[in-house]
């Protein structure tokens, strides 16, 4: 895991600093990927600590604001690891009509994760 | 600083969100090059805001869950329509927690694609698409936002 993101981390600095390209398309697709893991991972950090009190307890960084702080930061850093990770597999082209699919479809399926009747029927599977 | 001026400054942000968005949206249909130096300053405010609606609505959601019998989350669970909490809350605080990375895409979208942008039908729609869904995931929290306050205030 981390040979991938140090992988993923250097492709993305070179990509960033080669000025010979208009785009850098790495740094473009990384954060398509990143932004559309991030309410997933929100999502499934919610239905965790649904799902198990310890987590719950765990993702509970601020008294005041509960669990809801861990799971939005954690849903964060998920994202930027994500990021980090994708450019490992070079694009052979800027397929962005791609990349907006998959942040589409990131966000409906984190809204889903997040939707209570939905939760409770997951919850009720898994246990 | 009491909760009703963040709550305040909470819907302030939230207007100036929207006109950031259709200055942006507009200036993206029909882009110049003037226009391009518009649409950058238009979505870095809109990214700017997306993160102070969050950090503002985050400090509001402290007073809106205190676990006393005043609060709203209390008032609101005790009282004949919990599900307004349940399902309606649960669903804005989330869906509000997203526009801030949505909004980030956008900004370096604009900034790396630069004048590709005059150039380039598809990567305009694209960016037009991402400035959408910013939009989307912002009125659906503004919208429940709006009945769970009809319901109980902070």
């Amino acid at each position: 895991m981390k040979t991938i993101v140090e992988t993923g981390a250097a492709r993305l600095l070179d990509s960033a600093a080669d000025r010979s390209h208009t785009v850098p398309g790495l740094v473009v697709r990384a954060l398509f990927f990143g932004v559309a893991a991030v309410p997933v991972a929100i999502g499934i950090f919610h239905i965790s600590a649904e799902v198990s009190p310890a987590v719950k307890s765990f993702l509970t960084l601020h008294a005041g604001i509960g669990p809801y702080s861990g799971k939005v930061l954690f849903g964060y850093l998920t994202g930027l690891l994500v990021a980090l990770c994708s450019p490992v597999w070079s694009p052979k082209r800027e397929a962005v009509w791609t990349w907006l699919g998959i942040l589409v479809g990131g966000l409906f399926l984190g809204t889903a994760l997040v939707f209570t009747p939905i939760v409770h029927w997951l919850v009720h599977l898994v246990r | 600083m009491p909760v009703e001026f963040w709550a305040l400054f909470h819907g302030f942000l939230g207007t100036l969100f929207l006109m950031a968005f259709s200055g942006s949206f507009a200036e993206l249909l029909h882009l110049t090059k003037a226009g391009l130096r518009r649409l950058k300053v238009g979505i870095t405010v809109l990214f700017v805001t997306a993160w102070a609606l969050f950090a503002s609505g985050t400090n509001v959601y402290i007073a809106y869950r205190a676990p006393v019998p005043e609060s709203a989350r209390s008032r609101i669970l005790a009282g004949p329509t919990p599900w307004v909490h349940s399902v309606l809350m649960e669903l804005k605080e989330f869906t509000g927690a997203f526009v801030p990375a949505i909004a980030l895409l956008a900004l370096v979208l604009v900034l790396a694609w630069d004048e590709r942008l005059l150039e380039e039908g598809r990567l305009r729609r694209v960016l037009a698409l991402v400035l959408v869904a910013a939009m989307l995931w912002t009125l659906l929290p503004f919208g429940l936002g709006a009945f769970i306050t009809k319901t109980a205030s902070v």
